[in-house]
């Protein structure tokens, strides 16, 4: 049966935040998770999170950044290998559904009530609210869900996205019109790396290759619809998308280079 | 900005050469409609769906040779997961003149949620022996596509909502976007039975925000409806002498739990009949915190 997580309104989450703005995560900490607070569920579906597990999902997320630096130190590196570990970690331990996951309020409960400390750590305090209010694109733990829903392969080990930087995973979580078929989103990550590896050269330009991409998806996105064309058929325009992306990239190089 | 429209790189089929019937739900047959009521996360949706095609017309406006690249299929879209999946895909293959295809589709509603679009497509199925640069060649090319979609819950799920035209409806102003059913009288009755609120189909932005759409202006209104229905609801509820003096005992479900528990939510540990004095000799004072409370056009 899947998890039903509770849930705070935006009242009470704007009041948690109103009164934890100021704090540090050590602060913080000593107030998580927060209790008498009106926590909601779901009416129907699923088993609900109670205190316990919502005490152990808890532990497993500080002790995974207590290993990369929290409450004290934020190196860029850790702070990218948090997103991934926790990611997946989140993912796992959860247990709930797309749909659970779709409620900014079940999002803003677990942040706000339950992790605030570890998303001001990883924000290094609270400056965007949306990025503990449960925001559709920013929430520190919505998102990271959602890189492991989306982009991987329960079939396949844990690899951390492939090695995949912030600003390549965004590009493809951020368009969601493109890439809300798992298919074809994890597709763009397996035709990326395979790219990469054959042509080690593009590298450095890494992340104007997916941008590259990205951009030739969308435009064809409006005729083209990808989610009637079997995996095979998805691989292969992707690959040739991707190709062409790669020729564009090393022909902007070999521009620049002799500007140089 | 104005948005430029995209214009297809390849001849598309003649709007006309393809028409659906509407979405119904398979076994039943009852057609869907804007609302999927009693829909749920635990089921999976089922609709079906007739779609004629005039295959001679649709090759002769794209340019296609033949209907063995054509196929007819349905992606659908939730707003609330912004997933997206197949339904059924039923080639073409072999078939001239007026055709009718059977359509249906399957959506698993763990996947699902918000408002739901369903589009039908007809697709290149693949490329063609004679190449021409404005003819579709693609797989999964969209030659004809139709949106429809379908409110499967609400930012107040649970909550009876109902959409219509409120032209139609003697007592209620057709400019009005949503009214709330109900009468004080009715604190016995159960919620699901006594309270409805009523959502002017004609009034887009309000169908949107209880549909639970996402976008700023809608989770806005989302907060106005929820504010308007709670001051409805409480000024009815504190107006009445049993209920402010405790003397009535209301089941579990029943309006007048439903409401000593909303109140208490919003105003805990405060006295009803003090509230009461509040509401009436202080009212801005009553009508702020209320709007505080309901979280009225909260970021």
């Amino acid at each position: 049966m899947s998890v039903l997580l509770p849930r705070l309104g935006r009242p009470e989450v704007d009041a948690l935040l109103d009164r934890f703005a100021e704090l540090g995560p050590e602060e913080i900490a000593a107030s998580m998770p927060v209790e008498a607070t009106p926590f909601t569920y779901a009416p129907v579906g699923g088993a609900r999170a109670r205190t316990q597990f919502m005490l152990d999902l808890r532990r497993e997320v500080v002790a995974l950044a207590s290993e990369l630096g929290y409450p004290g130190s934020r190196e860029q590196r850790s702070l990218h290998a948090f997103d991934s570990d926790c990611a997946y970690l989140l993912h796992q331990q959860l247990g709930i559904t797309p749909h659970e996951a779709g409620h900014r309020e079940a999002w803003a409960c677990l942040t706000t009530a339950h992790l605030l400390d570890v998303a001001v750590w990883r924000w290094d305090g609270i400056t965007d609210r949306n990025r503990v209010n449960g925001d559709v694109n920013r929430d520190t733990f919505r998102r990271l869900w959602w890189r492991a829903e989306m982009l991987h392969d329960p079939a396949q080990q844990w690899d951390g996205f492939g090695g995949l930087g912030e600003d390549e995973i965004v590009a493809i979580m951020e368009r969601p019109g493109v890439t809300g078929n798992p298919e074809v989103a994890r597709a763009i990550v397996r035709v990326f790396r395979a790219q990469l590896d054959d042509a080690p050269a593009l590298l450095p330009v890494r992340m104007h290759l997916m941008r590259d991409a990205m951009k030739r998806l969308t435009r064809l996105t409006p005729f083209l619809s990808l989610d009637v064309v079997g995996p095979s058929e998805i691989h292969v325009l992707i690959e040739a998308l991707m190709q062409d992306a790669a020729d564009a990239v090393a022909r902007e190089q070999v521009a620049l280079g002799s500007h140089d | 900005m104005k948005r430029t429209t995209a214009v297809a790189p390849f001849r598309l089929a003649a709007s006309t050469s393809v028409t659906g019937e509407s979405w119904c739900f398979t076994g039943s047959g009852e057609p869907l409609g804007d609302r999927a009521e009693h829909w749920d996360p635990d089921m999976t949706l089922r609709l079906d769906r007739r779609v004629h095609v005039d295959v001679d017309a649709v090759l002769a406006s794209t340019g296609i040779e033949s209907a063995d690249r054509l196929a007819l299929a349905v992606v659908w879209k939730s707003d609330r997961t912004r997933l997206r999946g197949p339904g059924m895909s039923v080639p073409l293959t072999g078939r001239r003149g007026e055709t009718e295809v059977s359509l249906s589709l399957d959506v698993p509603g763990h996947l699902a949620g918000g408002s739901l679009e369903l589009r039908t497509v007809l697709i290149c199925t693949g490329a063609g022996a004679e190449e021409s640069p404005i003819v579709a060649a693609r797989a999964g090319a969209v030659l004809w596509s139709e949106r429809s979609s379908v409110a499967l819950e609400g930012s107040a799920a649970r909550f009876p909502i109902t959409v219509l035209d409120f032209a139609g409806v003697p007592g209620l102003d057709d400019q009005a976007p949503w009214a709330l059913e109900w009468s004080p009288q009715d604190l016995d009755q159960p919620v699901l039975g006594a309270i409805r609120l009523l959502v002017n189909s004609a009034a887009p932005t309000a169908v949107a925000a209880i549909s639970g759409d996402d976008d700023p202006e809608s989770l806005a209104i989302a907060t106005m409806v929820r504010f308007d229905v709670a001051r409805c609801l409480i000024h009815g509820a504190l107006e009445e002498e049993g209920f402010v003096d405790g003397s009535r005992h209301f089941e579990v479900d029943s309006v007048g739990r439903m409401l000593r528990e909303l109140i208490e939510r919003y105003w805990p540990g405060v006295a009803l009949d003090l509230l009461s004095r509040r509401q009436s000799e202080t009212p801005h004072r009553f009508e702020s915190e209320l709007q505080a409370k309901t979280g009225l056009l909260a970021a």
